[in-house]
Parts: C-alpha cells; structure tokens; sequence
C-alpha cells in the first residue's frame, strides 16, 4: 500500500539521473552531470538512513489470549528504540480476523529507552480455532521515503477463538438455573452444605466439629448444628467423536455442531454454577475433569477447539466407560454426531444411569441432513422413521431429546428448550 | 476524529510552487535574459503559478467527484502521449540547435507547469509538476550561463526538500495517529537536506560555471552584462520570497483555515435510537416490515457506501460481483469484511446481530476514510 508513491519518486530520480548522465555525455555538458551527481548523492544517502533508522527498536505485544466469534479485540504493542527513529510503521498480523494485517505509525521520535504504545482494536471474524498473532513487521524509511527497510520481530502469540455460544433453555429444567448472579445452591433439608438451617441434638455418627457448644451450655446436652443440603448442580457432557459421523463442510458441518452444542452446554452449565466435566474419544481420549468457574469455562472450551471427529469409539461404548466418573443424582448431557444409535445397548445405559439418580437428557445431530463427504446417505424416508423411532424411545423413557438439523438455527434451536 | 497535519500539507503545495517557480525563472533567465531585466515582466510567473495552486486546492472537494476513475485514466493516458510528444519535438528542435522552436516550447512548457501546478492543487499527483520542472531546467541547462545554474541549484534542493516533506505529509494523513508530531523539525530535516544539495550545486557552477549547449551558443543568443546580473537576481530572489510568504498566507487565510492542531472531523457518529416497546393499549400498531432489522440496516449500509464510492469515481462496474468490486477497493480486509456481511444480510438466513452492524459501520467507515484522501 504505502510505498507505491515513494517507488515512483524513486523510479522518476534513477530515470532522471540516466537522462542527465547521458546528455552530459552526449553533449559534453558538464551542468547536467553535477545535477545527476548531487541526485545520486540524495539516494546513497537515503538508502544508507533507511538502513540505519532501524537499529536497535524492538517490540512487544500485550494481548488477552482468548475471545469468542465476533467479539472485539484490543491489541497493545509496546515498541522500544535506541536512535530516536521517526516515522516507524508497526504491521501486526492479528489471524482471528480477516483483515490480517493492521498497519500503525508511530511518528517518533522514539526516545532512547522510553516506550511507545500503539493500539488497534480488532474483531475475531474467522472461524474459532487456534490461530496466530504477529510476527511483528517493523517498517522504516528514509526521510525522504525513498527508501524503505523492513524487519520482522518474532513476536507471536497463540490466540484461541472460541465458538459462538447459546444459552440452552433446556439445561434449566435438568436442575440447574442459567443465571448469572449467585444461585441457590442450596435446600431446606439437613445436608453438607455451608448454609446453617439450624441447631438439633447430637446423634451418634454426628461429627464432633458441628457440635454448636452455646446451645450445648444452655440445653446440658450435646447439641450440633445442621446445614441444608448443597445443590450445586453436576454436569456430564458425553461427546460423540466419531469420524464416521463426519458430514457437511465449513459451519455448515456435524463438527461445527457438535462442538458448537457442547460449547454452549458448557457455558449454560457453568453459568448456573454448576460443576462441569466433559469426556469423549477422538483419536485420544477427550476429558475435561470436573470444575467450576470462569477459569473452568476457559480451560473446557480450549480443549473443545482442539477437539476433532477422529474417533473410532462408537458412542454407547464412550458413554459406558463414562458411567463410572458419573456422581449419583447429577445430570448427563449427551450429544451425538448420529441417529443411528444402537437402540438396545442405549436403553441399558439409561437405565444404568436411572439407577443411580442420574438425569439424562440428548442432543441428537442428524449427520445426514448435511451433504455427505464420504459413501451415500440411507433414503430420506429411513431417516425420517429413524428418527421417529428414536424419539418415541427415548421420550418413553423419560430423556428430554432435541434433533438438530443442517437447517437449524442453533441459537433458536439450542435456546427453544427440547420440544421439536 | 482524525487530525490532518495541515502544516504539513502546506508546506508541500509551497514547495511545489517554488520549485516551479524556480524552473520558470531559470528558464526565463537562460533563454530570455533580455526582458528579464523589467520587473513588471518577472511578475507573471509567480501570480500565474500561485494562482493554479490555489485556485486547484480551493476548488479540489467540489470536483474531486465528477470525474470516474476510469475516464479519469483515459485522460491521463491521452494527456500523456500529447505530453510526451511535445517534449520529443522541443527535445529535437533544442538538440539540431534551432533556438526559435526552443523558444516557442519553453513557453508552452511554461504553461503547462502552470496546468500541473493546478492539478497537484486538486490533489491529482505531483509527478507531473516535477517532470515538466524537470524538463524546463533541461532547457535552461542546454541555454548554459546564470540561468542554468540558478535553475538546476534550485531543482535540486527544493526537489529534496519537497520529497521529504511529502513523505512526512502522506505518513500523516494514511494514518491515525493520537497526536501529531511538530511540524518544525520535520521541515528543518528537509531544509537541512535542501541546502546541502543547494551548496553543493552552487559550489559547483561557481568552480565550473554552466557552459551552452554548442548549436544553441552558435545561435542568436543574448547575455546579461555582468553588473546587471546581479541586480537582476536580487530582483528575483525578493520577488521569489515575497510571492511565498503571500502563497502561504493566502493558503493558510483562504483554503486551509483549520489549525493543525484541531480535530478535524471526518464522520460524524450519531448515536442510534432504539426502537421503542410497541404500544398494547389495543390500538392500531404499525408492524414492523421486516423481522431481520439488523440485516436491513446492514444492506442499508452497503448501498450508501457504494454510493459514495461511486461519487468519488469508485464505480461497480456491471459486469462486476460484489466480491469483484470489493477487490478493487483498500483497504483490502474491510471491504471484504464489509461485502460479506452485506452477502450474509442480503443474501443469508440468519438475522445478522448489532456487533455485525459495526463491524459493517466500522469497515464501511475505514473504506470511506481511505478513498476520501484519495479522491
């Protein structure tokens, strides 16, 4: 872009010198070659600052490293140089966007020692992923323009763009309330919460460190005190990997949306202040152990950026070797890539997990309703029935479900609850 | 808010006048040393020149946007092949010595540094003034005596002092920056620079005094005696320094009234009303006729920058997409951000959001600033 112009000032004085060497030759003029003379005194001189003005500057970038889809970026490089350098351009390449490369000036002079600061605000455009930021291209030139220098820092920052997420509407009447501000986490009957319901007598079993001893001096007997039953609500989301459900291209993709689904359970889930732990199989085993917190949500939607359908684990089997890091009376999310499931081996899982109080609710992603990328899709009438079958299955069994679809909105979809 | 550095921009017009100011005088000097004695003749060239410069730069918003780009690079084309021509028959009447034709030329030349110096005022390049400043100075070398020597000493500083300049101004005006740097030093680097290239010239022709062209020596040629030249170039140098300091005036009094240091705003940001909560009171409420409010704004967006661009000569061509035409436009990113959310909004399911609306708004306002400097 910028040294269009100055190549042209450039290009016009190496002409005009030839011109002027040739008719002081030609002509015997000797006029003409004192001109072309102090004009190649101008160059050597220029080239020779543009060269020099670069010494010494370095930089560096200071950057939170994540952001969702869309959000805005801001970027703050620090530049630093020794010679009072003017007239630096600072190109950044921030790879979240698609305008890659983001051009500054800092007009200087840059003092020696002191620290120059240059801001750009940018918006992650491209898909999430992990994507890089810089190196950092420092530009200079003569004073002239007529000559510039470049030098790349190896200034580069990792910066993870996560998926653009949902509120699940559904996640709520599993148990767990999508709020922002503190919830309940806590019931009105004796448990382990840290919430005081109130003092009783002592029974036999009771720890020692609750025994309440004011009300103990004035009743003469051991009393304890009693807490309400914590609440806090458990998460599982089961992810299905498997590569064989690979369909669709780009966003239009089952990865987009199972990724993009878990996501957003995860951050409805963690929202409610709920403790989260994702699990599938990829290629390698896919954990997220269980947490909660901002810090939680961070750590999970890194992993699910890198996560990919490579897996040859078929759902029912993940799930089967989840069950045992599941907690009684928590709440299993579980999204497939398919629904072909092996209805049999399901319905023993559902009630393995009934068994033990655990609510189980599915997000079921219809791999062909997208266009196929690899052997050819089963008739649309079999899906339709398929799909018929599984709903009835699963909602006979008490499993909210919710099929989504290429033509889906998934906002609208994620965000209707699990009716259709 | 985007601070322009005026100083700065002044400067280079001025440079520009006084260089070629500096090629008509020497011209004048080499070739017509006989009229330049009378200091009413000596008066045209800097009220012309001045004049071109400041009429260009006062009339440049008005006409920037008449002109397509692409008519506007036929004309150019043509202008540049008659150019070309008329410096090749001058070229050749100078060099078989025929010193009438020479004469004849340099008067058209003369002219038309008066027609460059007013397309550099409407912001259309300075390659041209530099080139014909250039090509009078040749002139003026082949004419050999003062008036070769004073026209090359001051092409090759003010060219050096002009390039410097420029460079600082375009810097300055390409992108934003928090606070300008003062103007003073940036002009002292390229005076300083000027004045090495002015010494080393003038050092020069006083050791190797400019000797004519031999052709054009054989012809009719008329010389200053030596104790009216001096006279005459103090005549020129105070009419030189008083026609600058009234071009800077009438610049900085007339055209450029801004102070360098205001904020000059160049989109207005008018904060968007929401649209109130619908009136249930039973009467009559007007719906709304579409459900993607967003997406309309966006396309609305689109158009009324495309429309802009089109004043300023930036025209989608009917054989072009709008992927096409965001190719043709810079900065590159934005218009390819702005043309796919406009795809998305036109085009797409989806309700776009109100952070895709800025994005559009702040793509859309990068292209505008962009094209606005140069239109």
């Amino acid at each position: 872009m910028e040294p269009s112009r100055s190549t042209l000032y450039r290009t016009f004085l190496l002409c005009v010198i030839v011109v002027l060497a040739l008719l002081g030759v030609a002509l015997r003029l000797p006029a003409f070659l004192a001109l072309a003379v102090a004009w190649i005194g101008l160059l050597a001189v220029s080239w020779i600052l543009a060269q020099r003005s670069l010494l010494g500057i370095t930089a560096r970038r200071e950057l939170y490293p994540s952001a969702f889809e869309g959000d805005e970026v801001p970027v703050e490089i620090a530049v630093r140089g020794e010679r009072g350098a003017r007239m630096i351009e600072v190109v950044d390449e921030f790879g979240p966007s698609i305008t890659v490369e983001q051009r500054m000036l800092e007009p200087g002079p840059l003092e020696p020692g002191l620290e120059r600061r240059l801001k750009y605000v940018s918006y992650c455009s491209r898909q999430w992923g992990t994507h890089h930021v810089g190196p950092i291209r420092i530009v200079s030139s003569d004073p002239a323009g007529l000559f510039h220098a470049a030098t790349s820092l190896p200034v580069v920052d990792e910066f993870a763009v996560f998926p653009q997420v949902y509120d699940v509407a559904g996640l709520s009447e599993l148990g767990a309330r999508s709020t922002l501000i503190p919830h309940e986490s806590s019931a009105g009957r004796s448990g382990q919460s840290l919430i005081p319901m109130g003092v009783r007598e002592y029974r036999a079993g009771d720890d020692l460190r609750r025994v309440h001893w004011p009300a103990t001096a004035r009743r003469g007997a051991l009393m304890v005190k009693e807490v309400e039953v914590d609440l806090a609500p458990y998460f599982t989301v089961i992810l299905d990997l498997d590569r064989r459900h690979r369909a669709g291209m780009g966003r239009k993709s089952t990865l987009e949306y199972v990724l993009r689904t878990a996501a957003s359970l995860i951050w409805s889930a963690t929202r409610s202040g709920g403790f989260v732990q994702v699990a599938g199989m990829g290629v390698a085993p896919f954990h997220v152990p269980p947490g909660r917190g901002e810090n939680h949500l961070t750590f999970a939607l890194y992993e699910l950026i890198r996560a990919n359908l490579d897996g040859t684990t078929p759902l029912e089997e993940v799930v089967l070797q989840t069950l045992p890091q599941v907690p009684p009376s928590s709440t299993v999310v579980i999204v497939s890539g398919t629904l072909f499931l092996d209805l049999a081996a399901s319905g023993g899982l559902i009630e393995a997990f009934r068994s033990r109080g655990v609510r189980v609710a599915m997000l079921l992603v219809n791999n062909f309703s997208f266009p196929a990328i690899s052997g050819w899709p089963p008739p649309r009438a079999e899906i339709v029935e398929k799909g018929r079958e599984l709903m009835f299955f699963l909602r006979s069994r008490g499993v909210p479900v919710r099929i989504l679809e290429e033509s889906d909105d998934l906002a609208a979809a994620l965000g209707g609850g699990w009716s259709p | 808010m985007r601070r322009q550095p005026n100083d700065l921009l002044r400067a280079r017009l001025l440079a520009l006048f006084l260089l070629s100011l500096g090629a008509v005088y020497g011209s004048i000097l080499a070739w017509k040393s006989e009229r330049a004695t009378s200091l009413l003749f000596l008066l045209w060239p800097p009220l012309l020149l001045g004049a071109a410069a400041l009429g260009g730069a006062s009339i440049h918003e008005r006409l920037a946007g008449l002109v397509d780009a692409h008519v506007r690079g036929r004309v150019r084309s043509a202008a540049g092949i008659v150019y070309g021509a008329i410096l090749l028959l001058l070229g050749l009447g100078l060099l078989v010595g025929h010193r009438a034709a020479g004469e004849r030329g340099l008067v058209i030349l003369q002219g038309l540094q008066a027609v460059f110096l007013l397309l550099a005022g409407f912001g259309r390049g300075y390659l041209g003034t530099l080139v014909n400043a250039f090509a009078l100075t040749v002139a003026s070398i082949l004419a050999g005596g003062t008036g070769a020597a004073v026209s090359a000493t001051l092409l090759g500083g003010l060219l050096a002092f002009f390039l410097v300049v420029d460079h600082a101004a375009r810097k300055l005006t390409e992108y934003p920056v928090e606070s300008l740097p003062p103007a003073g030093p940036i002009l002292a680097r390229g005076a300083l620079q000027a004045l090495a290239i002015f010494a080393v010239l003038a050092g020069w022709f006083v050791v190797f005094p400019a000797a004519p062209y031999a052709r054009l020596a054989r012809a009719a040629s008329v010389t200053i005696p030596p104790d009216k030249l001096a006279g005459l170039l103090g005549n020129l140098l105070f009419l030189a320094v008083g026609s600058a300091i009234a071009f800077y005036l009438a610049l900085r009094l007339g055209g450029g009234s801004a102070e360098s240091s205001e904020d000059v705003k160049l989109v207005a940001h008018v904060p968007a009303r929401r649209r109130s909560q619908p009136v249930t009171d039973g009467s009559f409420v007007e719906r709304t006729p579409t459900e993607k409010p967003w997406s309309v704004r966006i396309v609305k967006l689109y158009c009324r920058t495309t429309e802009q661009l089109a004043r300023w000569g930036r025209r989608r061509r009917s054989f072009q997409t709008p992927r096409e035409y965001a190719g043709t436009l810079a900065p590159a990113g934005a218009a390819l951000e702005l043309t796919e959310l406009f795809s998305r909004a036109r085009y797409g399911r989806e309700e776009l959001s109100e952070s895709d609306f800025e994005r559009a708004s702040q793509a859309s306002r990068e292209i505008l600033d962009h094209h606005r400097r140069r239109s």
